[in-house]
């Protein structure tokens, strides 16, 4: 790079993929239409894309590195496996708009493939968030005096 | 069942922009139908023809799908950009009829024009500074007469060797920090001293590849200039402080002109929600 002939860098903004999912997903005015996209999804790309911002070489030693086989983001392009009727039916027996319950979330991370380590996180995560929801309850059934209500402790 | 997806909203010109864009492919969410401007009043919704279907069920759409759609939703705006005032809204969301659109026009309308008013002949720019942090070490270590007399006197001794080693890992990494601190603070004070609205935006300071990483991050909202140069006041700015401190590993990247994504209000009203029925 000749930095006395162009000493600031114009970096296009077509060829900033990060920088374009970034504002697009996060940025804007919100308007809610009557027809709910899956927010798992975006927020998967989300994190994905954060996780590219912060450190390609941290994500790697997390184990994670779904940019390799990612179309528009990898430069390794590998065609996306296609998935089998009956995996994608087993995977997915909610359907319709609406919130995604916890356990078609985990089925979905499943059948994402190895481009999707990030979903599988975030399901591990989803699991023990609910487990220690679930520690927390008995906790305050077994000593009320623990300052919660024991009626939320139920929910 | 077809849907209609929401870009955003731009101004009563809008109609005639597309009208220029309409051979152009990559832009529509889906390549049969054509992007419109819906409304009559001043602030039109910038919106396209979609099957609700394949929004629906995306988790079982190819990998890249939505990432596809985003740059799409990205690339329209930006094309729209010279020629009429844009208000970006936030990627995702659609509509089972254009009555619904047209209803938060009617409401919103006065909210709307007004933020397209401010942001027309606007751009966004984005300004990021890097620092290689193993040539700004180096650096630093030849420039700082202290520093270059630490670095450059070696104890005979294995240990104190060591202990001398690891104290010049300290001071340099104080003083990159200074350096750092200083510099961010004189980049923020330039771009202060523009004709422009700046804001702060985040950045994460973990090192990327090969030891670069982000210092110093803004958005610009500026008067977008014709030209080859649309932002020239804005690199003349920063050319001085580009040139003098590249030798030091650092280097002044912008991007746009984008669409004010940080400029625009974050909502109109309480919210703004598409009538349900």
């Amino acid at each position: 790079m000749d930095t006395q002939a162009r000493p600031v860098i114009h970096s296009s903004n077509a060829s900033s993929l990060v920088d374009v999912l970034e504002r697009i997903l996060d940025k804007g005015i919100v308007v809610t239409g009557d027809i709910t996209l899956k927010i798992v999804d975006i927020e998967l790309l989300t994190i994905q894309i954060r996780l590219l911002v912060c450190s390609v070489d941290k994500a790697r030693e997390m184990g994670m590195n779904w940019w390799m086989t990612n179309a528009y983001v990898g430069t390794a392009v590998a065609p996306p496996a296609p998935q089998s009727p009956a995996l994608l039916e087993e995977a997915n027996p909610v359907r319709g708009v609406g919130a995604m319950n916890a356990a078609s979330q985990e089925s979905t991370a499943r059948t994402a493939g190895a481009s999707s380590s990030a979903a599988i996180e975030l399901s591990d995560l989803a699991e023990r968030i609910s487990a220690l929801e679930g520690t927390v309850s008995r906790v305050l059934l077994t000593n009320p005096s623990a300052g919660t209500d024991t009626a939320d402790a139920t929910r | 069942m077809s849907a209609f997806y929401l870009y955003g909203f731009a101004g009563a010109d809008a109609h005639l922009c597309l009208q220029q864009l309409a051979r152009r492919t990559g832009l529509a969410m889906d390549d049969r139908y054509p992007v419109e401007a819906l409304g009559t009043g001043r602030v039109r919704a910038l919106t396209c023809r979609v099957d609700a279907d394949e929004y629906r069920s995306q988790d079982r759409q190819p990998d890249g799908w939505l990432t596809e759609r985003a740059c799409r939703h990205a690339a329209l705006l930006s094309e729209l950009l010279t020629g009429t005032s844009v208000l970006p809204v936030k990627f995702g969301a659609l509509f089972s009829s254009t009555q619904q659109l047209e209803g938060i026009l009617v409401a919103h309308q006065a909210a709307l024009a007004s933020a397209l008013d401010r942001l027309l002949g606007q751009a966004e720019w984005d300004v990021k500074a890097w620092v290689n942090e193993p040539a700004a070490l180096s650096a630093l270590g030849e420039r700082d007469p202290r520093l270059h007399a630490l670095k450059t006197a070696r104890p005979s001794h294995p240990g104190a060797r060591y202990l001398h080693a690891r104290q010049l890992e300290v001071q340099l990494a104080s003083a990159l920090r200074t350096q750092i601190s200083e510099r961010a603070c004189l980049l923020a004070q330039l771009l202060a001293g523009m004709p422009a609205e700046v804001m702060d935006l985040p950045f994460n300071p973990v090192p990327a590849d090969e030891g670069e990483r982000i210092v110093f991050h803004a958005g610009v909202l500026m008067p977008l200039q014709s030209g080859p140069n649309p932002a020239s006041s804005l690199f003349a700015t920063l050319d001085a402080p580009a040139r003098q401190w590249a030798a030091d590993g650092w280097r002044i990247e912008i991007s746009g002109p984008w669409p004010a994504y940080h400029f625009g209000p974050a909502m109109i009203g309480d919210a703004m929600e598409g009538c349900c029925a």
